[in-house]
C-alpha cells in the first residue's frame, strides 16, 4: 500500500496547485482534504478525481461511498488497490 | 474576504403565514392568494429591514433612488417574488402552471444532452427558477438539481405539497466537498445537473470576481471547471414570471468551456459570460432578481 501513498502523493504534486506544499511528510492516515490533511478543497477533488481516472481508470459515484474513500491517503490507497483498471 | 456570501436559505416568512397562504391556495385557487398578497407585500415593505435587504440590488440597478423610489421598487420586487412563490406552491398543490418555452429551447436542450457529456443548465435566483426545474419532463434521462435546503425553512419546495413528484434528485451544495463528486458522477453519466451561477455557497477560494451593474461581484467558477473537466455543454437560461400562473424560459447562451488547467484565471471569462446574460435579463426585468443580500459588498476585490 505504501507504494500507492507515494503515487497517491505525486499525482496530486504534479496535477494540483498546492501552493508549493511538501507532502512528503503525509502518511496513511492524514486526510485528503480539509485543514487537517493534505488541504484539498472541493474543487481540487475535481482534479482528483480525473487524475485517478485518468491513472487507474477507478470512478467514485456518490459522495456516501466517497466519503469512505477519500476519507485519508490509506483509504484512498486500498481502493485503488482493490478497484484499478490500469 | 475569507467568508463567502451569507447565504440562509430560509424564508423570511413564519411557518403559519406560509400555512395560511398554502390554505388560501387550497381553499380559493392562486386568485385569492395573489388579492391578500398585495396587501401582505405592502405592509411587509414599509419595514426598514426589508427595504434595506433590497436596496444593494435597486441601488446598482436603479442608481440613486428617493425614499419614495426606494418603497416602489422594493413593493414591485417583492410583489413578484410573492408572485413567483405563489404561483410556485399552486404548482404543488393545485398541480398545474403556464409555461411559455419554445420547442426551439427544448430541441436545444435535447440536442446538447445527446452529445453525452452531460448537461449544466446554469440559472440564477431570477424569475421562476424554482418552478422551471420541476417542469424538465422533456428531457431524458435524470436530472440533478444543485439546492441547500435549510431544514428549519418554513417554505416547502413543489414536491414536498405532494401533488407532483419532483422530476429530479437533490444534490446537497452543504454535504461533503460541496456536492463535487456527485455532480461530477452525474455528468460523466451523461445526465442533467441544474445549478443557480450567481451565488457563492461555502469556500470564497471557489469564486471569482465579475463586473455586474456596475460593480464587482464574486460569483463561483465551479461549474465552468466542471464543464472543462467532463466535456458537459453548458446551456444559460433564466425562467421570467410572465403574468399570473404563467412563466417563460429565455436561453440566453450556451458555453463550451475548453479542457483547460484547473487555475481560475481560466474561468474568469466564463463567469463574465454568465453575468453579462444575468445583466440583460435584469436589464428587461428589473423586479425579478432575487438576492436578498449585498453581492456587492466586496466591491474592491479582484482575481489575484
Amino acid at each position: 500500500m505504501q507504494q500507492t501513498i507515494e503515487e497517491i502523493k505525486q499525482l496530486i504534486a504534479e496535477g494540483i496547485d498546492l501552493g508549493g506544499a511538501d507532502l512528503s511528510k503525509f502518511g496513511a492516515e492524514d486526510a485528503i482534504f480539509g485543514e487537517q490533511g493534505l488541504g484539498l478543497d472541493s474543487l481540487d477533488a475535481v482534479e482528483l478525481i480525473m487524475l485517478l481516472q485518468k491513472k487507474y481508470g477507478i470512478t467514485v459515484e456518490n459522495m456516501q461511498k466517497g466519503r469512505e474513500i477519500f476519507k485519508d491517503l490509506g483509504t484512498l490507497a486500498e481502493y485503488i488497490e482493490k478497484n484499478r483498471k490500469k | 474576504m475569507e467568508n463567502a456570501q451569507e447565504v440562509t436559505g430560509r424564508s423570511n416568512a413564519s411557518k403559519l403565514k406560509h400555512t395560511f397562504m398554502y390554505a388560501l391556495i387550497f381553499i380559493g385557487g392562486r386568485w385569492l392568494a395573489y388579492a391578500f398578497l398585495y396587501i401582505v407585500v405592502f405592509f411587509y415593505t414599509l419595514s426598514p429591514a426589508i427595504r434595506k435587504k433590497a436596496m444593494p440590488y435597486l441601488s446598482h440597478r436603479f442608481g440613486n433612488l428617493t425614499a419614495w423610489k426606494i418603497f416602489v421598487h422594493t413593493y414591485r420586487l417583492n410583489l413578484t417574488f410573492g408572485r413567483t412563490l405563489i404561483d410556485r406552491a399552486a404548482l404543488g398543490i393545485l398541480g398545474k402552471t403556464g409555461v411559455s418555452s419554445t420547442e426551439e429551447e427544448r430541441e436545444l436542450c435535447r440536442r446538447e444532452l445527446a452529445r453525452g457529456k452531460g448537461l449544466i443548465l446554469l440559472s440564477a435566483h431570477v424569475g421562476c427558477w424554482q418552478m422551471a426545474v420541476n417542469l424538465m419532463e422533456f428531457l431524458p434521462g435524470r436530472k440533478h438539481v444543485l439546492y441547500y435546503k435549510n431544514p428549519k425553512d418554513n417554505d416547502k419546495t413543489v414536491a414536498e405539497h405532494g401533488k407532483r413528484k419532483a422530476p429530479f434528485e437533490f444534490i446537497n451544495p452543504a454535504g461533503p466537498l460541496g456536492g463535487i463528486v456527485e455532480m461530477m458522477a452525474a455528468l460523466q453519466k451523461g445526465e442533467v445537473l441544474c445549478a443557480m451561477g450567481d451565488r457563492v455557497f461555502g469556500n470564497d477560494k471557489n469564486a471569482v470576481t465579475v463586473q455586474f451593474l456596475g460593480g464587482s461581484v464574486r460569483v463561483p467558477y465551479s461549474f465552468y471547471r466542471l464543464a472543462a473537466a467532463t466535456g458537459a455543454p453548458i446551456i444559460v437560461m433564466f425562467f421570467p414570471w410572465l403574468t399570473r400562473g404563467e412563466f417563460g424560459s429565455m436561453t440566453m447562451k450556451v458555453l463550451y468551456v475548453k479542457e483547460q488547467s484547473p487555475l481560475k484565471e481560466n474561468y474568469v471569462d466564463y463567469a463574465q459570460q454568465f453575468v453579462d446574460e444575468l445583466q440583460k435579463f435584469c436589464i428587461k426585468y428589473p423586479y425579478q432578481f432575487f438576492n436578498y443580500f449585498n453581492l456587492w459588498e466586496n466591491d474592491h476585490a479582484t482575481n489575484h
